[in-house]
């Protein structure tokens, strides 16, 4: 009984020996396996935003060596108009596209998951926009809302609407780069729709035998069910927002004479479609302001953890309400 | 075994082996493609970057066969599709190309401020190279801040072109001499259809409308951005003149409708063109239309001339917007002598420039050249020349922001045009290029 009670205290010992230098062997093992995304995050991502933080603090035209000038870039920043400009525009397109696209692809998700037959057509359909490069859906839309020669004009015509200017028209340009977004919404649809897969059947029918309606089971089972995927896609269409670049220089180059590059008005028309990459691109590769291109990088990247944090944070509030709800 | 599966000793098939030598050997030869090369028996090769492609590359080619042909012991590796951003890089990289072909003269001050592309006043003037040489605008596209760093070696010239049979159904005897002129001519030839929008437009006054820029209409008018280093457009008669010209075509129209007529009518650079396909009457472009009528409408009854001017300033009459491509030797180049002499064969070889000329529809930068006989005889081409050489034609300025002014000025005008600018605005165009430019390059002399 002695020897045994002396023994027993020594078996849990060793037994903590062997954990520690078992977790320790797993944590090595974990770190091994996760080195090659560590080492990958660390010269792609880790490097490139210490440089450009670093330039960010310099004068650089990409040939003479960085010359340090302090905060001048970020002096500058604040009082350059058309920042102002191109934050307007890209807020815009960050909350009214991104608000139109969730419930766009919420919706389509939910009309192609009822559909009985055709379901697997239907969301090609809807999936294949979403494929298609960036540039050539832009020529696309560019030759679809032409008000003169487009079959959208002429779809208007034989109503008796005049087809608006579109990209030619400042108070229009960003509409049309909105359809032109819903058009391409076929990723966050087929999230949506795996989604609303896995919403419990159980709860749904229970709901219905309690008596509630198709708004009701929307609001007290679809949603608290589907909102993580719900706070991921936000957090991903805003991020993609906050960077929209292709869709706008494609089309404010075409519609602006698409002669010399170095004489077109990106932005066209009237700044109606400069968006903050567009204008970061502009200093940086076509003026070489590499050092103020930068500051603006900087910018955007502070924003972006800002908006990502506060979307994460408000989200998550959600999720859990809804779950506690449910 | 078969000879299709033997392996190598240690123990990889053959085939794979020899397939990955051959990957290595394409890479390696990709990689040589940034600069040149020396035999063991003192052949260079010269690595050439332009921004051609396609057809454009192959005339180009044509001319460093020949430069080939007369420099044994020089090859030059041609490498098309590279754009200013592209350029620059080669410039940043350790081996680059040896000679850059740069498509316009907006970089000059980048190039040369920077010391990108090496000096070449002194290889100038040991080879007795000058400006009487060449066409006077666009030598003086070759120098920034007292550094030459650049030859010219063609030019794209604006000018005016009219449709001839609308003319004479309009009753009208020749191309407008001025702005007075060309506003009245325009009104003549406008046809609209029955809801009212514009069927033929006389003229469209829009910036932006197909090559339609600023800078074409500041020839006109004798505008000019910079007072030394300074941007002073708000203070300039000749700035309100030009805008209020433009202000008055526009109303003439109605801005919405010529925005619809620009919406509708077919692409600058296709062959449904408006002014191709007679639905525009008058229009500036640069010598290059001449081809692409010449390809898609080869009958339609068109001339060119010198873009009108501002009424006060008949004297001026005769010229037009010049911009130059320029050639010079990144300062990373293995060879730079190798590369000189390319430089200036392209520059000042009277046949490489007709070659290049004739070949590429642009307008020769050496003045031996422009009037040889050699050169595309057709009228309507050759006018461009008599611009390109006219004493008020200009050239872009050089400055220590590239086009970036462009860019302010441009977007102003776009405001301006469609009604939410006002002259005033112009003070706010001075304040963010001189804040611009105090950023970007302070206290550089150029």
């Amino acid at each position: 009984m002695s020897v045994a009670t002396r023994e027993a205290p020594a078996r849990p010992a060793t037994r903590t020996v062997r954990r520690g230098g078992l977790r320790r062997r797993q944590r090595w093992f974990v770190l091994a396996l996760l080195s090659p995304g560590i080492v990958g995050a660390a010269v792609f991502f880790g490097y490139p935003l210490v440089t450009v933080l670093g330039l960010s603090f310099s004068r650089y035209n990409l040939i003479k060596p960085p010359e340090f000038i302090g905060l001048s870039n970020y002096r500058f920043l604040f009082s350059d108009p058309m920042v102002p400009k191109a934050i307007v525009n890209t807020l815009w397109f960050a909350v009214v596209v991104v608000i139109l696209q969730l419930v766009y692809a919420l919706g389509i998700a939910m009309l192609v998951s009822r559909i009985r037959r055709g379901s697997t057509l239907a969301r090609a359909i809807f999936y294949l926009p979403s494929m298609i490069p960036p540039i050539a859906s832009a020529l696309a839309f560019i030759y679809l809302l032409n008000p003169g020669t487009g079959p959208v004009a002429a779809a208007l015509r034989l109503v008796g609407v005049d087809s608006p200017l579109w990209f030619d028209d400042p108070h229009w340009s960003k509409p049309a780069l909105t359809l032109l977004a819903l058009w391409g919404t076929g990723n966050l649809m087929v999230i949506f729709f795996a989604a609303l897969l896995d919403v419990p059947t159980e709860l749904v029918e229970a709901s219905t035998m309690d008596g509630a309606n198709a708004v009701q089971r929307f609001r007290h089972v679809t949603l608290p069910s589907i909102a993580p995927v719900l706070q991921f896609a936000a957090v991903t269409a805003v991020i993609d927002a906050l960077q929209y670049f292709a869709q706008a220089y494609m089309v404010s180059n075409v519609h602006n004479g698409g002669g010399a590059a170095t004489t077109l008005v990106l932005g066209y028309p009237q700044n109606s479609t400069l968006f903050y990459p567009v204008y970061l691109y502009v200093q940086g590769f076509r003026y070489f302001n590499m050092g103020y291109a930068s500051a603006l990088a900087i910018l955007l990247f502070v924003v972006s953890m800002i908006v990502a944090a506060v979307l994460m944070r408000g989200s998550r509030r959600l999720v859990h309400a809804e779950a506690e709800e449910s | 075994m078969t000879r299709r599966n033997a392996k190598s000793r240690n123990g990889f098939p053959r085939r794979r082996v020899a397939a990955a030598l051959a990957v290595l050997a394409v890479a390696a030869g990709l990689l040589t493609g940034c600069g040149g090369s020396d035999d063991a028996d003192g052949h260079v090769t010269l690595t050439m970057w332009s921004a051609y492609t396609g057809r454009e590359l192959g005339v180009l080619r044509g001319v460093l066969d020949d430069f080939e042909a007369s420099h044994p012991g020089i090859t030059v590796r041609s490498i098309g599709a590279q754009d200013d951003d592209k350029l620059v890089q080669g410039i940043r990289s350790h081996d680059g190309p040896d000679v850059e072909w740069a498509p316009s003269d907006d970089f000059t001050g980048l190039f040369c401020s920077s010391g990108g592309w090496l000096d070449l006043s002194g290889r100038m003037r040991a080879a007795g190279i000058g400006q009487k040489q060449f066409v006077p605008s666009a030598w003086r596209a070759t120098t920034f801040g007292g550094t030459r760093c650049a030859l010219p070696v063609l030019a794209d010239v604006v000018g005016f072109y009219y449709n001839t049979k609308l003319f004479r159904q309009a009753g009208i005897t020749h191309p407008p001499r001025t702005v007075s002129e060309l506003r009245a001519d325009a009104k003549k030839l406008t046809t609209r259809a029955k809801d009212g929008s514009i069927d033929t437009a006389g003229f469209v006054p829009l910036a932006g409308f197909y090559s339609n820029a600023v800078q074409y209409f500041q020839v006109m008018f004798g505008a000019d951005v910079f007072d030394g280093h300074t941007a002073k457009l708000a203070g300039s008669p000749r700035w309100h003149a030009m805008l209020r010209w433009q202000r008055q075509m526009i109303d003439d129209y109605g801005y919405t409708a010529l925005n619809t007529y620009n919406a509708r009518v077919g692409g600058n650079f296709t062959a449904s063109n408006a002014f191709e396909t007679g639905r525009l009457a008058m229009n500036i472009d640069g010598e290059y239309r001449t081809a692409f009528v010449k390809a898609d409408h080869p009958d339609l009854p068109y001339d060119t001339a010198p873009l009108p001017v501002s009424d006060d300033h008949p004297e001026r009459y005769g010229a037009g917007f010049v911009t130059s491509h320029i050639a010079g030797i990144p300062h990373n180049s293995a060879h730079p002598d190798e590369a000189w002499q390319l430089v200036r064969y392209l520059s000042t070889n009277r046949h490489a420039q007709l070659a290049l000329g004739n070949g590429l529809n642009n307008i020769p930068t050496l003045t031996g050249a422009l009037h040889s006989p050699h050169l595309d005889d057709d009228p309507r081409f050759r006018r461009f020349i008599s611009i390109a050489e006219n004493r008020y034609s200009v050239s872009a300025p050089g400055t220590p922001i590239g086009p970036a002014y462009q860019q302010i000025i441009g977007t102003y005008v776009d405001g301006w045009q469609s009604g939410s600018q006002r002259i005033s605005g112009l003070s706010d165009v001075d304040e963010q290029i001189n804040a611009m430019m105090a950023q970007a390059a302070p206290g550089e002399d150029w």
